[in-house]
């Protein structure tokens, strides 16, 4: 069911059992978990089912740390969210990524990748993937000529990646799942109905409410049993910390933690593979699946850095290409998306006439690094609010030595071991040359992954979220998404933000049945 | 031997210590980067190497270097890999052994 809050009578109230705050990738997965469920669920979207700019202009705010995407442009607000926007990868987190390493300070889940798995599963199949398989040689037997480089397994292992059909580009979760969505008789979903405000009890121990406001002047009181936020890493915190009439510090926030240790995937061009003779492969074309370079856990551990890959693009492709922090700028997101598609084009005409000789056999890589958890790197309340009376969001990005000499070493390893094995050789891009050289470049890219700023961990003290993604000692308000990640893993988060997303619903469904 | 008999006996072996060291050719030819450079690019990172590693800058020195090995160099450039007798020039991690050859390679130029 499908109700637009704009034409609802002022001050109408809403009630329902849950309220998922959110209609992204987090938000519409647990609403289609919630179908047919003998519950009513109302899921809240801040903007309409298209693009709309005035609602876009609430996701406006300030860049204070490392050079980042505009507030403005980094996610979308409308029905679908920044799946809108989505190049539809996926690859589960590592093992690795999930326990406490010595090495990665603040690093360490309260959950194992075992406890993610059947999640996993169940997220294969909202994003429309093929079966929960991510093994190369599980792949092999599907799709011929997927061979890999003759690399020691023991240093370095194939990690495959599968491409979800529900990209960007076929219309996201959005034209996916709308109409299924609107069909639902227990579904709710309001558009045009922006969270401005928290309710909680007296001692701040449950949400009695959300007030909800759109350019129309319209409030509206939302009042359920559980409330899920699932507005993304940044809004997420946005809306706790903005929350602050009963609690100074803005909601979940006793320590002083929500919107700290924000994270964004590095995805910098870091080296060159240069191979001495053609290799036949088709492992690493774009496609349906397909694979990146990734460092064994052994030797991350035995190397103290950060996870990461390599994927490797024709180097006559990406030597064209322009760093995307440098083209994606404007604050329009359809601008700087098609400023970054020409550019992309651009680089294919141009390598296409240059992918002759040696070049036609070499790579370039892009290294996909997880950020360490870093309590510097956070989200704040700026002092400008927005038209709808909520202060907007101050993004403060900050990296650390950790990440530099990771990316480095991971690059440095595939380059030792490309010329063990005897097929060819890696250049090191100029800025990870010096290893004393700790600066960061204006072109470092993030992947518009936001994470982190309500992380997870049993300890109030250390996170936002427990285990359940509950925010702790408030019994009825959860986060949704990567904003619960206590470290970031290297992927890309949709698939793993999916998973812990159907996870929470399911922990729901137990408590609402208890209640 | 008097003193003139001494300075007789002593510049015969400067000026062939002065002399360039005579190797096989194929040291001078890196056989992996061969695959990938071409001889510009081969001389501009053994220029490189020799700005890196002054010690190693000269024939004479590359030679020594490189002959104890001609006879299985291209192994000699894998097992620089796995022992770690690896440099980094102009952000090419490379074997020593092919580092050398390049700066061999670098020095038959005229005016290197």
């Amino acid at each position: 069911m499908h109700i637009d809050a704009r034409n609802l009578p002022n001050q109408s109230i809403l009630e329902g059992d849950l309220c998922i705050v959110g209609a992204g990738a987090a938000g519409i997965s647990m609403a289609l978990d919630w179908i047919n469920a003998p519950y009513k669920v109302i899921l809240l979207e801040s903007g309409g089912f298209e693009y709309d700019d005035k609602v876009q202009d609430l996701y406006k705010g300030e860049n204070t740390g490392q050079k980042y995407y505009p507030m403005r442009s980094n996610r979308m607000s409308y029905f679908g969210g920044t799946t809108n926007h989505w190049a539809g990868m996926c690859s589960p987190f590592d093992n690795i990524d999930f326990v406490k390493r010595d090495w990665v300070p603040n690093s360490g889940w309260p959950i194992t990748r075992k406890d993610l798995d059947p999640f996993y599963a169940r997220a294969c199949e909202k994003l429309k993937l093929g079966p929960y398989e991510f093994g190369l040689d599980y792949w092999q037997k599907q799709v011929p000529n997927l061979n890999p480089w003759p690399l020691d397994e023991k240093v370095i292992w194939h990690k495959m990646w599968q491409n979800s059909p529900v990209n960007g580009w076929s219309g996201g979760l959005s034209k996916a799942y709308k109409d299924t969505i609107i069909k639902a008789k227990n579904i709710h979903l309001y558009t045009y109905a922006t969270v401005v405000d928290i309710d909680a009890s007296e001692n701040v121990s449950a949400i009695t409410g959300l007030t909800i406001r759109n350019h129309t002047g319209k409030s509206h009181t939302v009042k359920a049993k559980h409330f899920i936020l699932a507005g993304g890493a940044i809004q997420n915190a946005r809306m706790l910390l903005a929350a602050n009439r009963q609690a100074a510090k803005g909601l979940g926030n006793d320590h002083d933690l929500v919107g700290r240790y924000f994270m964004e995937h590095l995805e910098i061009n870091t080296a060159e593979l240069w191979l001495l003779k053609p290799f036949p492969t088709d492992l690493f074309n774009w496609g349906k699946i397909w694979c990146e370079l990734a460092i064994t856990a052994e030797v991350q551990a035995e190397n103290k850095i950060l996870n990461g890959t390599a994927g490797p693009n024709p180097l006559s492709w990406t030597k064209n290409t322009k760093p995307r922090m440098e083209i994606y700028q404007n604050e329009d997101p359809k601008k700087s998306w098609d400023n970054m598609m020409r550019n992309w084009d651009l680089a294919d005409s141009l390598g296409k006439l240059e992918n002759t000789g040696s070049i036609a056999r070499a790579y370039g890589f892009q290294t996909r690094l997880e950020q360490a958890p870093n309590p510097n790197s956070r989200v704040l309340l700026s002092t400008e609010v927005d038209e709808l009376g909520v202060p907007r969001a101050n993004l403060h990005w900050k990296l650390t030595d950790l990440d530099k000499r990771s990316i480095r070493r991971i690059n440095e390893i595939i380059g030792e071991e490309v010329g063990k094995a005897g097929f060819g050789r890696v250049r090191l891009s100029e800025q990870f040359r010096d290893k004393d050289d700790m600066s960061w470049p204006a072109g470092t890219n993030g992947g518009w992954h936001h994470m982190g700023t309500t992380r997870m961990s049993d300890d109030p003290k250390q996170g936002v979220v427990d285990a359940n993604c509950q925010v702790h000692g408030i019994q009825n308000l959860y986060v949704a998404g990567a904003a619960c990640y206590a470290t970031s893993g290297a992927p890309n988060p949709t698939l793993t933000l999916v998973a812990l997303s159907l996870r929470l619903s399911d922990h729901v469904k137990q408590r609402i049945i208890i209640v | 031997m008097t003193s003139l008999g001494t300075v007789a006996a002593v510049i015969p072996s400067a000026c062939s210590y002065f002399e360039k060291a005579a190797y096989d050719k194929a040291l001078a030819q890196p056989a992996a980067l061969s695959l990938i450079w071409d001889q510009e690019a081969i001389i501009n990172i053994g220029k490189k190497y020799r700005e890196l590693v002054p010690d190693e800058a000269s024939q004479r020195a590359l030679v020594r270097l490189l002959k104890e090995h001609a006879a299985g160099i291209e192994q000699k450039v894998t097992e620089d890999f796995h022992s770690g007798n690896r440099v980094l020039v102009d952000g090419w991690i490379l074997s020593a052994t092919e580092a050398r050859q390049c700066a061999l390679a670098s020095l038959e130029q005229p005016n290197s």
